[in-house]
């Protein structure tokens, strides 16, 4: 017996479905690409990228700036 | 869950372009593509790789079709919002062709430099391995220069390998752009006026607003 839910809900299932269908062939396109090209140029890659991003976090975080000391 | 169905329904339709459309061209675009990367493989690419081109064409095509569709996909929806409010109709579709053939070309010359990687590693380890297999003087450093810096036996054939690699990359990469410009425009030519949807308000919303104004009035009244 169908309801009058039963059409959206229907859609949404299909819609997550060809969603995750998508999302999986995607990454099995990226990593044979990746795999072709080589995957040690790829990690150096990443290692370079989450180094600078680690040093502008930590070296451009704003800082309170510091008190000079008075001499009474 | 419920909230990821809603978010991802709420995206295809804020998105609100012709899939069919954007699969169509991403089929011919992928598969034509595709032709280029085999043809170049077969060419210049390592023998291991030797499966029925054929067969390697609709693999290789058919795996990279998601990429080709988010290209396009991308093309559409940044060529709307730069020229979609644009009176020119050449401007709009040739811009956002213009769009498609830069981003979908860019993506096969990924594709094709990847393969090509992939090839020379290939061929490289077979180099140093026919190498090793028929020299009878032990070489200490294959692949070494010699005192000049000139590049010599395993090296200089390495050299050329690559050099052979370098050259197919750069005329497929103008091979691949003349045909992404034929192949946008032909398709173009047959979905330009179901690209995407219009912003115009939707057809119920007139009524809506008629029967706005009408318990307005009887209210007034």
């Amino acid at each position: 017996m169908s309801t009058t839910t039963d059409g959206p809900n229907a859609r949404k299932v299909a819609t997550a479905i060809i969603a995750l269908v998508f999302v999986l062939w995607t990454l099995a396109a990226v990593i044979t690409l990746v795999y072709w090209s080589g995957t040690v140029l790829w990690v150096l890659g990443a290692i370079a990228l989450v180094g600078f991003i680690w040093i502008l976090r930590v070296y451009l975080r704003p800082s309170a700036p510091e008190e000079t000391p008075t001499d009474t | 869950m419920d909230t990821t169905f809603t978010r991802l329904d709420g995206a295809q339709r804020r998105l609100s372009v012709y899939w069919l459309t954007i699969a169509f061209f991403a089929v011919v675009i992928a598969f034509g593509d595709g032709f280029w990367v085999t043809s170049v493989q077969g060419a210049v690419g390592a023998i291991e790789r030797n499966d029925p081109p054929f067969d390697r064409w609709l693999r290789d095509s058919t795996l990279m079709l998601p990429l080709f569709f988010l290209a396009v996909l991308a093309a559409i929806v940044l060529g709307r919002r730069w020229f979609g409010g644009s009176r020119s109709r050449l401007l709009k579709f040739g811009a956002t062709a213009l769009l498609m053939v830069l981003f979908t070309s860019a993506l096969a010359i990924t594709e094709v430099a990847a393969s090509s990687a992939y090839d020379y590693r290939l061929q490289s380890r077979d180099l140093a391995s026919v190498h090793a297999f028929h020299q009878t003087i032990a070489d200490t450093a294959p692949g070494a220069t010699t005192t000049t810096g000139r590049c010599v036996g395993i090296c200089a054939e390495k050299q050329l390998t690559l050099h052979s690699h370098m050259k197919a990359l750069r005329i497929a990469s103008v091979v691949l752009l003349l045909s992404n410009i034929v192949l946008v425009l032909w398709v173009m030519a047959l979905r330009s006026d179901r690209i995407w949807r219009s912003n115009q308000v939707p057809a119920r919303a007139p009524s809506e607003a008629a029967v706005g104004r009408g318990v307005t009035g009887a209210v007034l009244s």
